[in-house]
């Protein structure tokens, strides 16, 4: 466990020498947030509340969902290229687990981008439609929730690259996994918005506990559901590690080793 | 008859980048079904969003599906035919530009159409299927003209933006986010956007001139707005081919060999 803290560490100071990336990667959830301000003042349209969630909620929430969706790291793509390039044969004698050093690695990276695009983000939601009653006491659970919920991002981000052992690009896959965090994973609109059976399936499904819940812990804090929601990750995390575990073991049986 | 030239050239491009595509069957049919998968789940969220909301400043669902037919038809032409677009800071920071300038054919459009994205198609096809669906018949030839239009401008925008790397160093981070983003605002309902808002998104960054214009236009044709466009994207592609051409003469080679197989 400690040399997976060390990896983390030394990936975070790594990644700290790069915060331009972070900025601009920050600048472009700004745009994003900026268009959906737009949106939903012409949405509300007069209205004070909608669906329990007044216009500052909604922009506070929408920064917090894309503050978690996207810090996300280049995890696919560097995956694809060690497996098809064949350097992951390299990590293969490293005293270390290869899921475990990239979630590592992941971890470190996606605490700075989380941090970066929130208080960039807070700043112009801040100006634009104000705080709200944001619940001081709740700051450890958000926390750990935010915490699980990276996590399994990363199983099932993983469990996507892994297929590379038998797919040549698995970046494609990928699209379609970040639309489903978008969508029915809450990350643009909460599924409050959705309808009433859409809501339900969406509820229990793993992407809007990467997304939705963690956000709207956030804004609408509630201890009740609080246990659920971190059951509810814990399971997913062990379902989706137990897959890309599956996978690397099946997949890593494919590599043939010709020396050099 | 230089323009016919460049047409013939990237006619002759399309066909190698096609018949590439099919060497790499796989690869291509993945990622291009799945950009159409990616597609149908937007449109799937505009659904539940105007499912609660059926007006958004004056635009409805078929609005906005009209918006998917000119943007995803842009974008996915810009990225079939001229599928280099987006690398051009690249191309330029890394002294890549030495293939192209050592041959006779003209270096710009030849960077562009070197390159054919395979996601592109399915853009594209996600297109062509909306505008069956939700474009009425008599307003396709409008509609393929604006779609024309559209593509030309993300063409100079990209090109605009790829060519500071001339004058600063490296503007692939600038490149990427800034036609990105052009790209984001784009697929959004234009109507929503007011005051300032709306003049910087017809000015500096013309993401109102890719979807939100075309749009109004379908919905309502308007003179002046559509002369307003070609004027728009002649004054853009003047800025483009002044900075690229300028920038060319600034560019010191990067003494790398290439060899494309």
């Amino acid at each position: 466990m400690r040399k997976y803290f060390e990896i983390g560490k030394i990936n975070f100071l790594n990644y700290i020498n790069y915060f331009g990336e972070f900025f601009f990667k920050a600048l472009f959830i700004l745009l994003i947030l900026f268009i959906f301000v737009n949106i939903w003042k012409a949405a509300y349209a007069g209205k004070a509340v909608i669906e329990g969630f007044t216009i500052a909620m909604m922009m506070w929430y929408l920064l917090f969902t894309e503050s978690i969706v996207t810090s996300t790291s280049s995890v696919i793509k560097e995956v694809n290229k060690e497996i098809q390039g064949g350097d992951i044969v390299y990590q293969l004698n490293k005293p270390y687990h290869y899921i475990l050093y990239h979630l590592s690695r992941a971890l470190s990276y996606r605490a700075i981008g989380f941090v970066v695009t929130f208080s960039m983000g807070a700043i112009l939601v801040w100006i634009m439609v104000g705080g709200f009653n944001f619940n001081l006491l709740s700051i450890p659970a958000i926390i750990i929730i935010i915490a699980l919920a990276l996590i399994l991002d990363f199983f099932m981000i993983m469990s996507i690259a892994l297929l590379a052992f038998w797919f040549e690009d698995t970046n494609s896959f990928r699209w379609v996994y970040d639309k489903f965090l978008f969508t029915i994973g809450g990350m643009l609109i909460p599924l409050e918005i959705f309808p009433k059976w859409l809501s339900n399936i969406s509820g229990v499904l793993p992407f809007s506990f990467v997304a939705y819940y963690p956000a709207k812990m956030f804004v609408n804090f509630n201890v009740n559901e609080l246990l659920r929601v971190i059951i509810y990750q814990i399971g997913y995390i062990f379902i989706f590690a137990v897959l890309a575990f599956t996978i690397y073991h099946f997949g890593s049986r494919r590599l043939n080793i010709n020396g050099g | 008859m230089e323009a016919k030239k460049i047409i013939r050239f990237i006619w002759e491009y399309f066909k190698i980048n096609l018949q590439s595509a099919m060497d790499y069957r796989t690869n291509f049919i993945t990622q291009s079904s799945f950009m159409f998968i990616n597609d149908i789940v937007w449109v799937i969220f505009w659904v539940i969003f105007f499912n609660k909301f059926p007006i958004v400043n004056t635009w409805e669902f078929k609005d906005l599906m009209i918006m998917y037919v000119i943007i995803d038809s842009s974008w996915g032409l810009t990225g079939v035919l001229f599928g280099n677009f987006m690398n051009i800071a690249e191309t330029v920071r890394d002294g890549q530009l030495d293939f192209y300038l050592s041959l006779p054919k003209e270096e710009l459009s030849h960077l562009l159409v070197s390159r054919s994205r395979y996601d592109a198609w399915g853009d594209l096809l996600f297109g062509i299927v909306l505008a069956i669906i939700f474009l009425p018949l008599h307003l396709y030839l409008l509609a393929i003209l604006l779609v024309i239009i559209s593509t030309l401008i993300v063409l100079a925008f990209a090109i605009i933006l790829g060519s500071l790397s001339f004058y600063i160093g490296s503007s692939v981070e600038i490149a990427k986010q800034g036609i990105m983003g052009v790209l984001s605002i784009a697929s959004y309902p234009f109507s929503v956007f007011k005051g300032y808002a709306k003049f910087i998104l017809l000015t500096l960054i013309p993401a109102g001139f890719i979807s939100g214009i075309p749009v109004n236009l379908i919905k309502k044709f308007s003179w002046n707005w559509f002369l307003l466009m070609i004027l728009f994207t002649i004054i853009l592609w003047v800025v483009a081919l002044v900075l690229f051409k300028k920038g060319v003469k600034r560019y010191e080679s990067g003494n790398l060999i290439n060899i494309r197989v």
